[in-house]
């Protein structure tokens, strides 16, 4: 299910948006290799489970254990793999789950509610439609394995046939993908929990104890965290409550916050100690200070993504997924009500939970999708969110103990993921299509760059290329831009005519910032106010704000008048909307001689692309009779 | 407090904001402007000194004191609104901050030349435009509005060891007479007040808003006391609308 830690970090950051073929499978790999991985090992145990003999079986049911003195701890394989290790697992989506509270798209609830709405629907019709078909057999129970979505296959999906997509699909899927994690983790804690003996969870207590305590004493190398771990997982596997939940209950206290500026100077101070003297002793500091300023929560998550990904997850897939397909296997399946169950609970259910109230919240707020995302991209979605694979193979374990309804199960769930796969692809193709069709120029800049209009650096004149910016000051992201723009000015002089224009998203005081610098512009320190500005970001406050005006070197009362009656909010207004018109959704948005530029967002990449587009207009004008610029 | 009681002096009624307020000068200035009556904004860079003084002066609902650096625009205005905020209105702003820093010019630091321009030229002319709104506020509803700069004069001829100094000196008061023509038709008057100014051999580096702890010092530049400048400040502002107290030059009476 969950394993987006790629993903997550590819929709924060701006470059995410738009880019090449080649830079885009280079830069979107977790998600896309996470789910060819778990394919993989899905094949993998498919093959082994149906070689002759029952190796298979065996193997995963070898006992593995300790002993120590007269007592012995024991288990087989496959439970080493589903409660030790899986514990790993959940760990790893509890931590992308509150990290997405405290610092992320949960957080804000007015944006967060609308997916996760959707999960929570989408928890509850496909469960009562799998209870509903299979009312009355003894497979009732099993209604837990179609209550959640395999995030890291549909995240994989969406990365291969969801690319000329909005990007805020992404997100709106990572918030219904972890909402619905919390959901499931939930129906495993309370649902399937069996034989539950208190007692033993005050060792897990006492464990957790420990790790508080270690972070409130400000403990934060990661590896002295992993003894009391131990502890709380025993303590849990002892209580009968589902061993792996001890994964949820560790990472819910590791500390998390966003990275403070204080020890982001230390680190700096220190990194620049070492280049000063570089010693072993100062190599440790400065590697100290920079892990310091880091959460332990996001270290964790970017220390257990590389393994949840290329290891336990195949390796889950390997023990849980080795059905035996035979004839009569896959007959007595299909004709199981079990069977259906799944597939209609994972594939129908999801579809019409996550669409209809989807639909009903868009009639009550009609803006709760934003301007980007359509209703049809979420029916595409729901389509693709029947892929419930991981949690669903974890719940068939837990819910059913014949060996029957197991096969049952596991084929029901094999096949709800490759028909709802299927169902999703081909609906995302035809919506690509139709997006094509409808806006084949969306790539082109509206309105071309004006000079008496603009803000320009440079010479209109004797440029041979022009690039506009779309972008705003409230991302971290915004010194990258001006350390472009300076780049620029230096590497093409007098070739490349620059325009900056306003695209404040949805940051509080976006508005506020882009009207400032307006006003600015009446003082004519356009310039200076948006490096001022710049210096500031992310604008949190209106003293920021003040304080790049000052030192802008601004008259401080005509720039109050001025921003307080709004006069440059026209301008603001005008480049909105033609940034609304062209479906521009992330700032810094750049467009090289008219053109959308979707390459990743560095000094580096942009100057290049600035530069082909320099020389290519050189050449033109070179050739007799062709026009430059 | 027997300051305090004296209340309803000359300026019973006036708001004053005096930049440079825990300097040699500006403190005779503080302690005159209660003693008038008026409410005061002390502004000054050191919380400390500003809170001594503040205590010296009895405190009191009629003294507010606001930490900002001339030199830095959005502190000077930060001052302003603190002003604002607590009184309603600004009438009268006094600059009397200011560094000296002395040499023979060929060996002038330049980083104590720009120290000087920012504190003696640019801060005055932050404080100067940042207070004229609410001061201007003020003339146009027919009250009373004033802003007296602190500049000086040199005297002392042999010891020609204060180019910069003087030189800035000479640009406050050209900018005091160019304000005047700007401001004097709108109704605000803007003062300067001179004090003569002889440079105290041993004394190369000083800052002239820091107390002054020696008796040498005081004898340097005895024509302008701490005492007399207040007094004059307080005659400037006290003075009929309808006439300006413009320029003044205090010098010492055995200077020719």
């Amino acid at each position: 299910m969950t394993n987006v830690a790629g993903s997550t970090l590819a929709i924060n950051s701006p470059d995410a948006t738009r880019r090449g073929p080649i830079s885009r499978l280079r830069r979107s790999p977790e998600a896309l290799r996470g789910a060819v991985v778990l394919i993989a090992g899905t094949v993998a145990a498919l093959v082994w489970a149906n070689l002759a003999g029952d190796s298979y079986e065996s193997f995963w049911h070898l006992p593995l254990g300790l002993e120590l003195g007269g007592s012995r701890f024991e288990l087989d394989l496959q439970h080493w793999v589903n409660d030790a290790v899986m514990a790993v697992f959940f760990a790893h989506i509890t931590l992308e789950v509150r990290r997405e509270l405290e610092l992320g798209e949960l957080r804000d609830w007015r944006r967060a509610s609308v997916p996760v709405i959707a999960a929570v629907a989408g928890l509850v019709i496909p469960a009562l439609i799998y209870v509903g078909i299979t009312w009355g057999t003894g497979a009732v129970g099993g209604w837990g394995i179609v209550v959640s979505t395999d995030t890291a296959f549909v995240l994989g999906m969406l990365a291969i046939i969801g690319r000329v997509m909005p990007p805020q699909l992404r997100i709106f899927l990572v918030t219904l993908a972890v909402a619905d994690d919390v959901g499931a983790l939930g129906v495993i804690a309370f649902a399937y929990t069996d034989h539950f003996t208190p007692l033993p969870l005050f060792i897990a207590v006492g464990g957790l104890a420990m790790i508080a305590a270690m972070r409130l004493a400000g403990v934060w190398r990661g590896a002295l965290y992993l003894l009391p771990s131990i502890v709380v997982w025993v303590g849990f596997f002892l209580s009968g409550v589902h061993a792996t939940l001890a994964g949820v209950a560790i990472a819910l206290l590791l500390p998390i916050f966003p990275t403070r500026f204080d020890d982001l100077r230390r680190a700096q101070d220190h990194v620049r100690a070492f280049q000063m003297s570089p010693t072993a002793s100062y190599a440790r500091t400065a590697n100290n200070s920079l892990a310091r300023a880091v959460s332990i929560n996001e270290r964790a998550h970017r220390a257990l993504t590389p393994y949840v990904t290329w290891l336990i997850l195949p390796i889950f897939a390997l023990a849980n997924a080795g059905v035996n397909v035979t004839r009569e296997s896959l007959v007595d399946a299909f004709t199981s009500r079990l069977t259906w169950g799944i597939i209609a609970g994972l594939v129908i259910g999801k579809i019409v939970a996550i669409s209809v109230s989807t639909w009903i919240v868009t009639r009550v707020r009609p803006d709760a999708l934003g301007p980007a995302v359509r209703m049809s991209h979420i029916t595409g979605l729901s389509m693709l969110a029947g892929m419930g694979f991981t949690i669903s193979l974890f719940v068939t374990e837990l819910a059913f103990d014949d060996s029957v309804d197991v096969s049952r199960a596991q084929i029901g769930v094999i096949a709800a993921t490759v028909l709802a796969a299927t169902l999703g692809a081909a609906a995302f193709a035809v919506m690509s299509a139709l997006e094509r069709r409808r806006s084949p120029h969306r790539d082109r800049l509206v309105r071309p760059l004006d000079p008496s209009r603009d803000r320009v650096l440079g010479d209109p004149r004797s440029a041979v290329v022009n690039v506009v910016e779309y972008g705003n000051y409230a991302t971290p992201h915004s010194p990258a831009a001006r350390e472009m723009r300076r780049e620029m000015e230096g590497r093409f002089g007098s070739e490349v005519v620059y325009a900056f224009r306003h695209l404040p998203l949805e940051q509080p005081l976006g508005l506020s910032a882009a009207i400032a610098n307006e006003a600015a512009a009446l003082q004519g320190r356009f310039w200076e106010m948006r490096d001022e500005l710049i210096r500031e970001a992310p604008i949190e406050n209106e003293r920021q704000i003040r304080r790049a005006a000052a030192s802008a070197g601004l008259n401080l009362r005509r720039f109050e008048h001025d921003w307080g009656d709004a006069t440059g909010a026209q301008r603001v207004d005008e480049d909105l909307a033609d940034a609304e018109a062209m479906h521009l959704h992330h700032a810094p948005t750049y467009f090289i001689d008219n053109t959308r530029y979707e390459g990743s967002i560095d000094a580096d990449s942009v100057n290049a692309a600035v530069a082909a587009a320099r020389n290519s207009a050189l050449r033109r004008s070179e050739q007799p009779g062709a026009q430059a610029g | 407090m027997s300051e305090q009681s004296g209340t309803r002096g000359v300026l019973g009624a006036r708001v004053a904001v005096v930049f440079g307020a825990t300097g040699w000068i500006g403190r005779a200035i503080c302690h005159e402007l209660v003693r008038a009556g008026a409410s005061i904004v002390m502004v000054g860079r050191d919380a400390d000194r500003l809170d001594a003084l503040k205590r010296e002066l009895g405190g009191g609902d009629r003294v507010l004191s606001t930490v900002a650096d001339v030199t830095s625009q959005l502190e000077v205005d930060d001052a302003r609104a603190a002003a604002i905020r607590r009184f309603g209105r600004i009438d009268l702003l006094v600059v009397s901050s200011g560094v000296i820093t002395g040499s023979a010019f060929s060996e002038g630091i330049p980083a104590d030349w720009a120290e000087m321009i920012d504190v003696n030229l640019r801060g005055l002319l932050h404080a100067s435009q940042t207070f004229a709104e609410p001061l201007l506020d003020n003339a146009d509803r027919g009250a009373p509005a004033d802003i007296v700069l602190i500049g000086a004069t040199s005297t002392d001829v042999r010891a020609p060891r204060f180019a910069v100094f003087n030189a800035l000196s000479a640009a406050i008061k050209q900018l005091a007479r160019a304000l005047r023509q700007e401001y004097g038709p709108r109704g605000m008057r803007v003062h300067i007040i001179e004090p003569g100014f002889a440079a105290d051999q041993s004394d190369e580096h000083r800052n002239a808003s820091l107390p002054v702890r020696d008796k040498q010092h005081a004898r340097a530049a005895s024509a302008g006391t701490p005492d007399a400048i207040a007094a004059v400040v307080t005659l400037a502002a006290a003075l009929p609308r309808s006439v300006n107290l413009a320029e003044v030059l205090l010098l010492p009476t055995e200077t020719a």
